[in-house]
């Protein structure tokens, strides 16, 4: 969805690119030698491998869009209770975050180090059993709308108190 | 991309059952060790690939399989590529650990922590995965998948 972590600057930036291509290498095995794919053609499939019922696409549509509105006022708490009560959040900024309280605090830093607004793109959705695989982009701004970072992601929810919530989360920076 | 090195056969007898219980009713239900198709799936890639059959071991992506990693999307022929260069890389094996499986009658989404290793065992990479796993023809293949490398 988004990697709400500070970016980090200078040489650390560079030692985590090339650690990121080291371990992408080997993990594919080695990504980092292969061609440069077409980095947007997840982007050109928009919503198109769907499976899931019109009623649960509208569904992650709408907590998305309380996802964004949450963060536009600064709502650590209610931010932390999309996530599932296990909710997982996994990105490259660091260990997995798990569970509410620690999200909770992930965001309070964010919002501290600038984070104001973000934009969420859902490109493809998919039915796994009773819950829902949501591949997409996502973006995080300033006040001013400046971007401090892109992603994309896939995202599992999971329907728990009634209610679609995030179960795992994992972000890449783009 | 997401393999599981590890089979435990009486838990995976149990996990299948499980399975076919729960896919019969059409829920997603969380468990840590894999499904004997899918299984079945990533030990013929690492067959496969320790015999440098890229052709054999590219079976186990769909035609229309999508890798996500930071900075780049792989499309299948960039994957292919990666998986030609692996030898040249040093990679001989991989190992898996923190599996979840979440379970759909088509569809299947595991996580994990995946290790390459080289020739004396030594840990070449360390990525957390999510990966959509798709049936197609009968197989369970890779569709989707997102990598995020763990520092060290």
């Amino acid at each position: 969805m988004l990697d709400p972590h500070r970016q980090r600057g200078g040489a650390g930036r560079a030692v985590a690119a090339a650690a990121a291509l080291a371990c992408l290498s080997a993990a594919l095995p080695l990504a980092a030698l292969a061609p440069r794919a077409d980095g947007d053609t997840i982007q050109t499939l928009a919503v198109a491998a769907i499976n899931p019922g019109a009623a649960d696409v509208q569904a992650i549509a709408a907590a998305n869009a309380d996802f964004v509105a949450a963060v536009r006022r600064r709502d650590s708490k209610a931010i932390a209770e999309m996530y599932t009560t296990d909710g997982m959040m996994v990105t490259p900024s660091g260990p997995p975050t798990r569970g509410r309280q620690a999200l909770r605090d992930v965001y309070d830093e964010a919002f501290e180090n600038g984070m104001a607004d973000a934009e969420i793109r859902t490109q493809e959705v998919y039915a796994v059993g009773d819950m829902i695989l949501d591949i997409g982009r996502g973006t995080v701004l300033t006040e001013k709308g400046e971007v401090l970072s892109n992603t994309r992601s896939m995202t599992l929810w999971k329907k728990e108190e009634g209610k679609w919530r995030i179960h795992r989360d994992y972000t890449v920076r783009q | 991309m997401a393999h599981s090195p590890r089979l435990h056969r009486s838990s995976v007898s149990k996990a299948a059952a499980g399975a076919a219980a729960v896919l019969a009713i059409g829920l997603a239900v969380a468990q840590v060790t894999a499904p004997a198709e899918l299984q079945a799936a990533v030990e013929k890639f690492r067959h496969d690939y320790k015999r440098n059959d890229v052709d054999s071991a590219m079976e186990l992506w769909t035609a229309s399989a999508k890798e996500i990693a930071p900075g780049r999307v792989l499309d299948l022929a960039a994957i292919r590529d990666s998986v030609r260069n692996g030898h040249r890389a040093g990679v001989v094996d991989f190992r898996e650990q923190d599996e979840e499986y979440f379970l759909g009658s088509d569809m299947i989404v595991k996580t994990c922590r995946h290790t390459t290793l080289g020739e004396s065992g030594e840990v070449l990479s360390d990525t957390r995965y999510m990966t959509l796993w798709k049936k197609v023809d009968g197989r369970w293949r890779i569709h989707r998948e997102i990598g995020i490398p763990v520092e060290r």
